[in-house]
């Protein structure tokens, strides 16, 4: 394998959403893999199924409300999109449709690589697409046609578009991904942070802010016209089947989260409450990180998505490969990081430990459902530690540019010496050099 | 002679209402299986009327023969038509050369109970709520869990497969509760024969009062069907039928198949019950070796048609004053047959259905129904399918084929679908408006997803499956008129029911919850735990020497520690 070939085509990013393309397009030919990859539970849950999006299709094309009986979650919009726009009922429409979404994430992952990072010289956002689109996550679930995929294409196109400055695009976006499955709702406030910042390196400096009153006006007023567009299509019944089974986790079937266990293993009396703590348990990381990531909103938004990807109700592997694609944005992070192999190779493991134990329950019928509990709570505590690693690390690295500020600052009083040799060296390896080490204290903020 | 007409003032009202309102007529029917197996069939028929409109037209007392237990919640309950059915065994429909058992109105598999309520604006109660009531009464009189454990067992679809047998739907609303995890048994019949007017103590049902003889039988059906009379029709009925299959050979090849009341029974032909207006046993004679057969005595003969076949049916009347049945035995047997020897082939039953699960995953699979059309002429039909909620089909999946050909979606004409409503207790119910081609055999293939129960709605042993009702076909063009031509359509067998279907159900660790609970809280509060301290703490720097510097130690020396917070005392604050 010629390395140098290989780390050269990277670098170029045009020929990296080429590549993916061509993969996607082609693996798509193969109807076996698509086939079992649909019903992998791993990759979609009853929220993101295509097969059940198909179903609800089929029933809605009949003339009948797919929504009146209980068995189609998806949003109304998902509905009309599928039905009107581009008919699910052809493969060959579906498999354009879903390479094209992915090479969309991925073009919004540049931007906002872009946004964060004006002055670099472009050579990097071959890596941040490759990340992206040839992470298996990511390929699995857009092959299964699951629509996480597009879930993820809206937000990160909400979250590109508000890192440079298109108020009304991104809260169109966001509009669309809380219709869809409601917990990036969580992100708002760091998006209006986002959008509220005073300068922006990328937009010209004489822009005034918008005020967060008229971005929340701007946000309210998408939401409520969807919502007015889901009412045309099938009057409110939607609400229950589609947040109502967000909210409420009516539906159990197995998925790679913390929830569907807990709540066939819950005591009928305790199920509203221990409901409450885990939807609250989601609710309660906004404020804190809004406010102690308030100088990087675009940091408090990754580690957000992170939260939600691993503790929403009805996660699968395609919303761990939005966060990870996020994380290729911060590679400033991912180099402070403490245990990024250990985060990997249990990723492997459990990838590995999942459909093994998955089949042993539910196909062969031979284990029980403890198998499969216990690969997720690998899963799960395996993508909690990283998130808490990415966190730590995002705020040690505040630390060493605080340092480095002050380092330069004294520089240029005359009794000290040069400690930093100039700005192009990187931080991590004078810090290195020095042995010096960023620590949490057992103090608290004062 | 004054004593005596005084009898008769006293007793004048009794007779009016139990001789010449109400009559009841019994009847026990044979029919020999080509497989050496005999169907049993005694059915018990009375004949009812309200004498006025009022409202205790059902009478109260013993002193009839219509059972004021049984009647009276239905009309309180302003029932119409009720049918409960029990059905234990398998009805093997290759082997019997029949689609079902004699009596049509047994439902499939498990318990069953149907009916219609009459729509009352000036009952305070609602249709369903009557219906509960109605299926609990019963419920307690058979022994059996009738009543719907939930609301949403009921289910509301099924009044075209049960149309009413008199008048037609206005005002009406059918109601139909399937438990196909009931089983026939012993409990169930002793109310059974306390209904009935004779009590088993004589006429015909002293014959079926032995449980320890009947219950030893294959297949076994029991039910009940009762027409409430209403303002148009003054003349009530109800019906009883106990259908069982008796192996007339046990071990094949080892003995004759003739048999007798007695061997059938241990008992001699009864004495006939005073009260009843017709008391008959029949014997339909098979389709084949018909002309070998002999009974003893000689009874009377005529033609009938039989699910479309033409069939000898011998009638003994036991009201007949010249035979003097009672007492006698009445012998079967076959002219030139030795031990009875099991045939190789057996004629093909007109229609015959059958219904697996195929891809079976502990989590999926695919219902494979296969019905078959062994006649000359194309049948129309519908079948239908009653399913828990947890059984969640894929409609956009559905395929139709006629067995070794490919997809033919014109046999498919409609289906009728009504999803349950997960997670509340619920029923799916479908519909397929079927076309059945001659001579050959249409596969309908359903893919389902079974989804995951609470562990608290498992039902108990719940790693043995849960069993799902029986599909019925239902046959829309059957001819009455005796005059018609086509064969296969004269028949009175309007239904045909499946097998029901044992499913497992994945099943989660019955022992593990507090386990679970103590776990994943865990999780989430060394995920809080962590994020909570990375967050709120205070985060600085220190300098840690080299590992080949002089100095040595923990890494937080004297020198750099107080620096490194000192220095940094500003700027984590900052941070």
């Amino acid at each position: 394998m010629d390395w140098d070939r290989l780390k050269k085509a990277v670098r170029s990013y045009p020929e990296v959403l080429q590549v993916g393309t061509l993969l996607r397009l082609a693996l798509f030919g193969v109807p076996a893999l698509t086939n079992v990859l649909q019903r992998r539970p791993e990759l979609s849950t009853p929220l993101t199924s295509f097969r059940s999006l198909k179903e609800g299709v089929y029933i809605y094309e009949r003339g009948t409300n797919p929504y009146s009986g209980g068995v189609f979650y998806h949003s109304p919009l998902y509905l009309a999109f599928f039905t009107y726009i581009f008919p699910i009922s052809s493969n060959v429409l579906s498999a354009f449709v879903f390479t094209l979404i992915d090479v969309a994430s991925a073009w919004a992952l540049v931007r906002i690589w872009k946004t964060r990072n004006p002055t670099s010289d472009g050579s990097r956002e071959g890596l941040v697409s490759a990340l992206y689109l040839f992470n298996p996550y990511t390929l699995l679930s857009c092959l299964a046609r699951s629509t996480t995929s597009v879930d993820n294409a809206v937000l990160l196109l909400a979250i590109a578009s508000a890192a440079s400055d298109q108020a009304t695009i991104a809260l169109f976006f966001l509009a669309i991904a809380v219709h869809s499955s409601l917990y990036p709702l969580l992100v708002l406030p760091p998006i209006i942070m986002l959008l509220r910042r005073p300068s922006n390196g990328s937009s010209s400096p004489s822009k005034v802010p918008t005020s967060t009153l008229s971005l929340l006006f701007t946000f309210t007023t998408f939401f409520v016209a969807f919502t007015g567009l889901n009412w045309t299509l099938a009057g409110f019944s939607w609400l229950r089947p589609t947040w109502g089974v967000i909210t409420n986790v009516t539906d159990l079937t197995p998925n790679v989260g913390m929830w569907w266990y807990f709540f066939t293993e819950m005591f009928e009396h305790f199920r509203t409450f221990f409901l409450g703590v885990f939807q609250i348990h989601n609710l309660i990381y906004v404020a804190p990180i809004c406010m102690r990531l308030s100088d990087d909103p675009l940091f408090a938004i990754l580690v957000l998505v992170g939260i939600f990807s691993t503790w929403k109700s009805y996660p699968a592997l395609g919303d761990m490969a939005l966060w990870a694609g996020l994380l290729g944005c911060f590679p400033e992070v991912v180099s402070n990081l403490r245990h990024p192999l250990f985060t990997l190779t249990v990723h492997l493991y459990t990838s590995i430990l999942l459909p093994l134990l998955h089949s042993l329950w539910l196909l062969t019928g031979t284990g029980n459902a403890n198998f499969f509990y216990a690969a997720t709570m690998v899963y799960g505590l395996n993508a909690s530690l990283a998130i808490v690693d990415v966190l730590s690390a995002g705020l040690r690295l505040g630390v060493k540019r605080s340092v480095g500020d002050w380092l330069r600052e004294r520089k240029r009083t005359p009794d000290i010496k040069g400690d930093v040799n100039g700005e192009t060296e990187s931080p991590d390896k004078v810090w290195e050099e020095k042995g010096w080490s960023v620590i949490q204290f057992t103090r608290q903020v004062s | 002679m004054l004593l005596s007409s005084l009898r008769i003032i006293i007793l004048a009202p009794i007779y009016a209402a139990a001789v010449s309102s109400s009559s009841f007529h019994e009847s026990l029917t044979l029919h020999p299986l080509p497989d050496g197996k005999l169907s049993v069939l005694f059915e018990f028929t009375t004949y009812f009327t309200s004498e006025s409109s009022s409202s205790s037209s059902i009478a109260q007392s013993h002193h009839s023969l219509t059972p004021p237990s049984l009647l009276l919640p239905l009309e309180q309950n302003n029932v119409s038509e009720l049918t409960v059915s029990f059905v234990a065994g398998r009805w093997d429909q290759s082997r019997s050369s029949e689609s079902g058992p004699l009596h049509h109105e047994s439902g499939g598999g498990g318990g069953e109970v149907r009916g219609w309520l009459r729509e009352d604006e000036e009952m305070r109660k609602t249709s369903s709520e009557r219906w509960n009531s109605v299926t609990h009464a019963l419920g307690g009189l058979f022994c059996a869990g009738l009543g719907p454990s939930d609301e949403g067992e009921n289910v509301r679809t099924f009044g075209e497969i049960y149309p009413p047998v008199i008048g037609d739907d206005t005002n009406l609303t059918h109601f139909l509760l399937s438990h196909p995890h009931h089983h026939l048994c012993t409990e169930n019949l002793t109310p059974f024969l306390s209904l009935l007017p004779s009590k088993g103590l004589s006429g015909l049902s002293s014959l079926l009062a032995q449980p320890g003889i009947i219950f030893s039988w294959g297949f076994k059906t029991e039910g009940i069907e009762v027409i409430m009379p209403s303002s148009s029709q003054p003349q009530g009925r109800w019906k009883g039928w106990w259908e069982g299959v008796v192996d007339l050979v046990p071990e094949r090849g080892t003995a004759s198949r003739e048999f007798s009341i007695e061997t059938l029974s241990k008992k001699h032909v009864p004495r006939v019950f005073p009260e009843a207006e017709s008391s008959v046993i029949r014997l339909i004679k098979p389709k084949v070796d018909s002309d070998r057969m002999e009974a003893e005595p000689a009874g009377r003969v005529e033609e009938k048609w039989v699910d479309g076949v033409k069939r000898e049916v011998v009638e003994w009347d036991m009201l007949d004053e010249t035979t003097q049945l009672s007492g006698k035995d009445i012998k079967v047997r076959w002219n030139d047959e030795g031990d009875f020897k099991y045939p190789r082939t057996f004629a093909k039953a007109p229609i015959t259905i059958s219904r697996t699960v195929v891809d079976s995953l502990a989590s999926d699979g695919t219902f494979q129904i296969k019905i078959t059309n062994n006649g000359a002429v194309s049948r129309d039909a519908v079948y239908s399918e009653i399913w828990p909620w947890w059984a969640k089909g894929w409609m956009s999946e559905i395929k139709v084929h006629i067995e070794g050909r490919k997809d033919d979606p014109t046999l498919l004409r409609d289906v009728e679908y009504h999803p349950s409503t997960p997670p509340k207790v619920s029923t799916t119910t479908l519909h397929f408006s079927l076309t059945l081609p001659q001579r050959s055999t249409i596969v309908l293939t359903i893919p389902f997803t079974k989804l995951t129960l609470k562990y608290t709605e498992h039902r108990p042993d719940a790693e043995r499956g849960v069993e799902l009702s029986s599909g019925v076909l239902t046959l829309l063009d059957l001819e009455q008129n005796q005059g018609s031509d086509d064969e296969a359509r004269r028949s009175e067998r309007k239904r045909i029911y499946t097998n029901r279907l044992l499913l497992d159900v994945p099943t989660p660790d019955f022992s593990m919850p507090y386990n679970v609970i103590i776990m994943s809280s865990t999780v989430m509060a060394v995920f809080f735990g962590l994020m909570q301290g990375g967050l709120t703490r205070r985060w600085g720097w220190v300098e840690v020497p080299k590992e080949d510097g002089t100095e040595s130690g923990n890494g937080l020396t004297k020198d750099t520690m107080p620096v490194g917070i000192n220095e940094k005392e500003a700027l984590s604050d900052a941070i």
